[in-house]
């Protein structure tokens, strides 16, 4: 006999078999329960985290950055010691407001310099990578719904995938949706109206099922207005289609959205000064329209990288591979300010800094506070974190 | 195996492919210096642009070859001239300077252009300078490597 969970998985089938697209959103909404939403943004290639949040006060930074460091004077202050690179003003006003928290000091123990082994282990929240499912994969396993989390953009990542199934990608929001062949909407009409009998006819009514509620998801998509202008490129259009799909109320719990181009090993501040100015006009947009809907207080943003960069620079004008680094959370629901001690950058480790907070201590309250779910559970272990929710 | 999980390995793999592409640098630089024509794949293809043209080992990495070496210079003068400049602006600032970083007597840019390797000794083009020359000179000389228009496909695209 066919259970619940096996019918999801042959729901999940049903729809990568018919375009790979995520037509049960709707049905989510009433299987995952809770009205907050979680977006998680992945800064692709190892952010360098002290010329995020710069520590303008202190002699080694400039000592480390001849040629690189964000001067004293361009630094958007936050504290008498940290302020926020220049690119990042957009933000300034969720700052001011109190709705933006930073976690300094991030990392993980026996930290790996190598973008895809790091990234697994950010992925899957496990240093010693011996988990190949992701964190928010083993939420949804958590949840018992393969639709409650989706990936905006092409490729699913690591964290997205559950032990046996993956969580969908959805490119854009405008394709989300199935398109038959002109002259095939009959015979595949056809095929739904034959009887079938188990598994077959699980797999026809996931098909019927995913048709009638991306209908749904397509009404209230198109029936979004963006509340905001958003600026032009790929990251901003991942963001309202973030938003579309928050405002359409399929009930999703995690949308993930990626920025990439990080790893500045030359030439850093021309390539990661544009780069954060790309993510604070893409989330200032963002929060602008969720507060215009009405939603904003439903939604908290965190994001990450990989790893930091070194505290020296290179003889590229850039910086290499380091390991810990910054991560930031944005929302009503955050407790605004600097979480945690900066790094002392006088006290390396082989040239990097010293880790204080384990990443899946910020994963953890995101879980427990922000979602309400058993972080413990979908994390493997107990882990605390920064206090960044308010 | 479940079919389940045979369908998700199944996409990974394909997925996969992505992480052969060139690396970030050389996707920005073989279109840059013309050398993707007539390779609808060159983006997958490390022949287009060895490692060795900036790397001494053929896996990358450190050491750099003279070009690479080279290459690192300029961002360096750049930065401590004030002028934040990206990958592509600084090739072109290098092969405009006229520069000969192996040594060999063909400058960087005639190199780039007969397809050798501007950063090995050892591989150097067969002609004649002079007649090299010419021709370099006759098909827009160092501009031709120009960095791409924001948001354009750039010059590189022959």
């Amino acid at each position: 006999m066919t259970n619940r969970r096996d019918f999801l998985k042959l729901s999940a089938l049903a729809a990568a078999a018919t375009t790979g697209m995520p037509g049960f959103l709707a049905r989510a909404a009433a299987q995952a329960g809770g009205s907050r939403t979680l977006v998680v943004i992945q800064l692709t290639g190892g952010n360098d985290g002290l010329n995020t949040l710069v520590p303008y006060s202190n002699g080694a930074y400039y000592a480390a950055r001849p040629t690189i460091a964000i001067p004293k004077k361009d630094v958007l202050t936050l504290t008498p010691d940290l302020g926020m690179h220049p690119a990042l003003r957009p933000l300034m006003g969720l700052w001011d407001g109190g709705r933006m928290a930073w976690m300094e000091n991030v990392g993980y123990p026996n930290p790996n310099r190598s973008h895809f082994a790091s990234m697994a282990i950010w992925h899957t929240a496990d240093p010693s990578q011996a988990q190949s499912d992701g964190w928010i994969g083993r939420l949804a396993e958590s949840i018992g719904d393969p639709f409650c989390a989706s990936n905006i953009g092409a490729a699913t990542p690591q964290a997205l995938r559950a032990s046996e199934f993956s969580l969908p990608s959805i490119d854009t929001v405008e394709q989300f949706q199935l398109k038959l062949p002109q002259g095939l909407g009959g015979a595949f009409g056809d095929m739904l109206d034959a009887a079938r009998s188990g598994e077959a006819a699980f797999l026809t009514q996931a098909t019927r099922q995913m048709m009638k509620n991306t209908a749904r998801v397509q009404g209230g998509a198109q029936r979004y207005r963006a509340g905001a202008t958003y600026p032009d490129g790929r990251f901003a259009a991942q963001l309202r289609d973030t938003a579309r799909l928050i405002a359409a109320g399929v009930g999703q719990r995690v949308l993930y959205v990626s920025l990439g181009g990080f790893d500045t090993h030359a030439g850093q501040r021309a390539d990661q000064d544009e780069l954060l100015g790309t993510l604070a006009s893409g989330l200032a947009a963002f929060h602008a329209d969720l507060e215009r809907q009405g939603l904003a207080e439903n939604v908290v943003v965190m994001g990450f990288s990989e790893f930091g960069r070194r505290v020296a620079e290179n003889g590229s004008a850039g910086t290499d591979h380091g390991k810990g680094s910054v991560m930031f959370a944005l929302g009503s629901g955050v407790r605004g300010g600097v979480h945690g001690s900066s790094p002392d950058l006088e006290d390396l480790s082989d040239g990097d800094i010293k880790y204080r907070q384990d990443f899946r201590g910020v994963y953890a309250e995101a879980l427990s506070g922000w979602l309400g779910l058993n972080a413990r559970e979908i994390l493997n272990g107990d882990f605390s974190g920064p206090g960044w929710l308010a | 195996m479940s079919a389940a999980r045979r369908v998700t390995l199944a996409l990974a793999a394909l997925l996969g492919g992505a992480a052969l592409a060139l690396p970030k640098y050389r996707l920005q630089a073989a279109p840059q210096l013309h050398l993707t024509g007539g390779n609808d794949l060159w983006q997958l293809d490390r022949r287009v642009m060895p490692c060795t043209y900036c790397h001494v080992r053929e896996s990358g990495g450190a050491p750099w070859n003279p070009f690479g070496q080279a290459i690192q210079a300029t961002f360096r003068r750049e930065a401590q001239a004030g002028r934040a400049v990206k990958f592509p602006q600084a090739l072109s600032v290098l092969l405009e300077s006229n520069g000969d970083a192996d040594g060999d007597g063909y400058p960087d840019a005639l190199e780039v252009f007969a397809r050798t390797l501007p950063g090995d000794p050892a591989s150097r083009p067969e002609r004649p300078v002079a007649d090299l020359q010419a021709e370099f000179g006759a098909a827009g000389g160092a501009a031709q490597f120009a960095p791409p228009a924001p948001g354009g496909k750039g010059a590189g695209n022959k």
